[in-house]
């Protein structure tokens, strides 16, 4: 069991050096000086070639590499072409409000989607599959800042009742957090219901049934225990994808977290900003999925003792 | 399992029916739009701004006063195209890297694992996005940078598959007759996961879909006065307040026809493959 | 007064490709302490029979019709609530694979403890020492340990026995047994087997081996019936059913058999193969690989009659 953790978190480490490698690749690849975009255009030529140095950007490419990444680690983001801000300023305050956003969005998804999803695979064929699969597919068909529109006119313009945009009271937080939920709660019930039917197949149902079990130790002792090991590993890989979401929610509800800062910024071409914001949501990624891993290894014993995966 | 098999359980199947059928009208109203639409999607009449739904004109009319029926029907035109496109391009790479993986196995399979693992991991928006920073923005971008960020199921469906059939009796006879890695991977392999495959392109149809108009409607696909559903709802949102219906129905329609593929697929998946996932 | 009677049992699977008739009017009877075989080809209805008696028929399956008396009570009639009861308790079964049979995420010992905590509510210290001493029953040394296993890390023979031990844990009257053996190595085969035997004579319980194996019924088999296409073609004691098989397609099946290492005539075979499932011949389901087929074979199905005593066939030769 130790040493898959260690296993899991050496890949991990792995992998985000090599996102940081892409994403150093990625800022070279973009048009522009970073000293003449933060420095301006009007500065002599002579101070540029100070800046330059005192950067390091005379150095090998390598060598520039290591002189951004010892900067990196310590949370020195670099500096906003627009706002001419250091970015860890701009972008740290905005990673809690997102986090409010896609947890709550995450854990009322799950706590909705696992429920729904393990009704309409156990009356499978019946009246109530085909209302909530109709359901399922429906939000799962949906664009979310489309979704979002349709609730603001509803709630926040026809009913009058919930504020449209911003975040300055508990109130603004259900729209977006709807939004972003009402999908993911189809993925959740999609995935439940898939995994439902599975377990529902295999032999060892048959074999509790043949002892004699009642139905209600059958689906909330033997079905429930295999079929919640994927939904629940699927809480933590799915973190990044809501917050993929988020980028489009927050856009339309003018909400202050980082998918918004990362859209403005992409539409102001503020590099360094961009930059960090995919580290940062790199990072995010991994640790989810380390999370998710050491989860499932908990869940099921087949990974836990003997690190088997299927 | 023969076509005629294969369109009789379709059709058996009401939901794989209901999908098919919409997919029929939505395809028919992307053929004969010229037709369909009263008038051309660029048309101009700023007398008539902003006027709501009527008789006369069923989706209202925008702040140029262009018709927003007819705006929605062309766009049937680029969602379909920009979604085929899309699934096309992913399935190209996806269904390579994957052949690639399952069959030769060893360093390469882990390597290309591993970056497909990455790719799926992260959402796929905020690299779609980083991705159009490199390359700008545009329509053509976005189908690139949306196929370039979803290709993994196919990789990871196809390179299963090539796992498990490739250990199957008929192809190590193949192997033993001395027939080529490529004859082997092109005349036996590939028939057997085709059929994964279709389905697979069926349910990524309309990810792709929603993944290009979310991009479009953010301002990064098509540009104006082009009459994608994304852009139409970027320029509704604005006019959210006054004129709600611009916004309203070219939402309609990207639901409609995202609804039309996920339930061809879902029934295309219980026929063709019922163990596959994404 | 047999334990189990079958009589009539039909259960149908409604499938998109058409009606597949797994069991088509089986009848049979299991007495007391004996062990009743149930032997035919794959896809016979042997195993649908045995979980249509334990009503572990779902869709899209259905029970059409028929009886199973057990102890004069209905079987395929009393509520779901009264049959849980008899599940496990009177009757119990197990399963060809022992792998996917048992619940990867739960160790051994909480899986055998499960149907007597549930059946006689018993104490948790009851429940352990009841399940380590049926491991040991079974034949697995060192139970306090072994209990605390997970299926996955135990062998295919120890699945298998752990599978034993939790279908008796209630004391049944009668074990189901549906090929018990058929996924374990030869060698294994025979332990299972032996332990099954031993178990059966020191409980004095009824068992219904299903089997595709007539080896397996000469040496274990006390009754036997011969099952095609979903009906019992011939039952009987096993030495009757040796000594003078009625029904064309159990003498195919002895003929299969290799008996001694004498002899040098050919292996025997049986002309044609089994037919579909969706549309079975008429009349006599076996006529089309019959040497005796007549004209009324194709027409009409003909019934179980008592040819000599305790022995019955289902074949117009017999008919009077």
């Amino acid at each position: 069991m130790i040493r898959y953790v260690l296993k899991r978190i050496i890949i991990g480490v792995l992998v985000v050096v090599a996102v940081t490698i892409l994403l150093f690749l990625f800022m070279q690849l973009l048009p522009g000086d970073p000293v003449t975009m933060i420095a301006g255009e009007r500065v002599p030529p002579a101070k540029i070639e100070e800046i330059r140095r005192s950067w390091g950007l005379d150095k090998p490419v390598y060598l520039q590499y290591f002189y951004w990444l010892s900067h990196v680690v310590v949370g020195d983001l670099g500096v906003s072409y627009v706002t001419k801000l250091p970015v860890s300023l701009l972008v740290f305050s905005r990673i809690a409000p997102t986090l409010q956003l896609t947890l709550t969005s995450l854990v009322l998804s799950f706590i909705m989607g696992i429920p729904i999803g393990m009704v309409a695979a156990l009356k499978r064929g019946e009246g109530v599959d085909h209302a909530l699969t109709g359901f399922i597919t429906f939000f799962y068909s949906m664009p979310s800042y489309w979704l979002g529109l349709m609730l603001m006119l509803i709630f926040g313009l026809y009913l009058k009742i919930l504020p449209v945009s911003g975040s300055f009271s508990s109130q603004s937080l259900i729209l977006p957090v709807a939004t972003l939920t009402l999908p993911s709660v189809a993925t959740f019930a999609r995935l439940m219901r898939t995994e439902t039917l599975e377990t529902l197949g295999e032999d060892f149902v048959r074999t509790a049934w043949a002892k004699g079990l009642p139905m209600r130790r059958i689906i909330f002792i033997h079905i429930l225990r295999n079929a919640l090991i994927p939904a629940t590993t699927m809480f933590f890989l799915y973190l990044p994808w809501v917050v993929s979401g988020a980028v489009i929610v927050e856009a339309v509800f003018a909400y202050p977290g980082m998918g918004q800062l990362f859209y403005k910024s992409v539409l102001r071409q503020d590099y360094p900003v961009i930059q960090s914001i995919i580290l940062i949501i790199a990072v995010l990624t991994v640790v989810s999925n380390i999370l998710a891993d050491l989860l499932s290894a908990f869940l099921d014993p087949r990974i836990r003792i003997g690190g088997r995966r299927e | 399992m023969k076509i005629s098999n294969i369109l009789r359980l379709m059709f058996g199947y009401r939901t794989s029916c209901i999908g098919a059928l919409i997919i029929l009208a939505v395809s028919s109203v992307a053929i004969a739009a010229d037709v369909i639409a009263p008038k051309h999607y660029s048309d101009v009449d700023i007398v008539k701004k902003l006027q709501p739904p009527s008789w006369k004109c069923i989706f209202g009319t925008d702040h140029y006063g262009r018709d927003v029926f007819s705006r929605v029907v062309y766009g049937t035109r680029i969602a379909l195209w920009v979604g085929l496109l899309v699934v096309l391009v992913e399935a190209l790479v996806g269904v390579g890297l994957g052949l690639i993986a399952g069959y030769y196995g060893g360093g390469l399979d882990k390597v290309i694992l591993a970056i497909t693992d990455m790719t799926w991991a992260l959402p796929p928006i905020v690299l779609a996005l980083g991705v159009i920073t490199l390359i700008g923005p545009g329509l053509t971008q976005v189908v690139a940078a949306i196929a370039l960020v979803s290709w993994p199921p196919f990789t990871r469906v196809v390179r299963a598959k090539m796992v498990s059939l490739k250990e199957r009796e008929f192809i190590l006879a193949a192997r033993s007759i001395g027939e080529s890695s490529l004859n082997i991977i092109f005349r036996y392999l590939l028939p057997n996961i085709v059929p994964s495959i279709i389905v697979l392109m069926t349910l990524t149809l309309p990810s792709a879909i929603l993944s290009t108009t979310a991009l479009s409607f953010l301002g990064f696909g098509a540009q104006p006065p082009t009459p994608d559903w994304g852009a139409m709802l970027s320029e509704g949102a604005a006019q959210l307040i006054i004129a709600p219906w611009i916004a309203t129905f070219p939402g309609i329609f990207i639901v409609i026809t995202a609804l039309g593929f996920n339930l061809l697929g879902d029934g295309l998946r219980d026929i063709l493959d019922p163990k596959l996932k994404i | 007064m047999p334990l189990l009677d079958v009589k009539g049992l039909k259960t149908y699977f409604y499938t998109n490709r058409g009606v597949v008739k797994a069991v088509d009017g089986a009848s049979f009877t299991v007495n007391e302490n004996e062990i009743f075989c149930l032997v035919g080809e794959t896809g016979c209805g042997k195993s649908v029979t045995a979980l249509s008696i334990m009503r572990l028929i779902f869709p899209p399956g259905k029970i059409l019709s028929g009886k199973a008396l057990y102890k004069e009570e209905d079987l395929l009639k009393i509520p779901e609530s009264e049959m849980q009861k008899i599940r496990g308790r009177e009757i119990s079964m197990v399963f060809q694979n022992p792998m996917n049979s048992l619940n990867p995420v739960f160790t051994i010992g909480y899986q055998i403890s499960e149907a007597p905590t549930v059946h006689f509510n018993l104490s948790k210290k009851e429940a352990w020492k009841r399940t380590t001493d049926l491991i040991r029953d079974v034949k697995i040394t060192d139970a306090d340990t072994r209990a605390k296993c997970y299926p996955h890390v135990l062998s295919g023979g120890m699945r298998q026995r752990t599978m034993m031990a939790m279908m008796l844990s209630c004391n049944p009257n009668l074990l189901i047994a549906d090929e018990p053996t058929t996924s374990l190595d030869v060698t294994i085969q025979a332990q299972i087997l032996d332990l099954l035997i031993e178990i059966k004579k020191k409980r004095r319980m009824s068992v219904i081996l299903i089997t595709h194996n007539f080896g397996l019924v000469a040496e274990f088999g006390d009754r036997v019936a011969v099952m095609y296409c979903g009906k019992v073609v011939e039952i009987g004691d096993v030495t009757t059913i040796f000594r003078n098989p009625l029904h064309p397609y159990t003498r195919g099946l002895l003929r299969c058999l290799p008996i001694g290492y004498k002899r040098k005539s050919k292996l025997g075979f049986i002309p044609g193969t089994l037919p579909s499932p969706i549309d079975t011949p008429s009349g006599c389901s076996f006529h089309p690989r019959c040497e005796h087929s007549t004209k009324s074979c194709k027409l009409r199905e003909p019934e179980l009659v008592e040819y000599e005593k305790n022995h019955f066939v289902a074949c117009h030769l017999y008919e009077r």
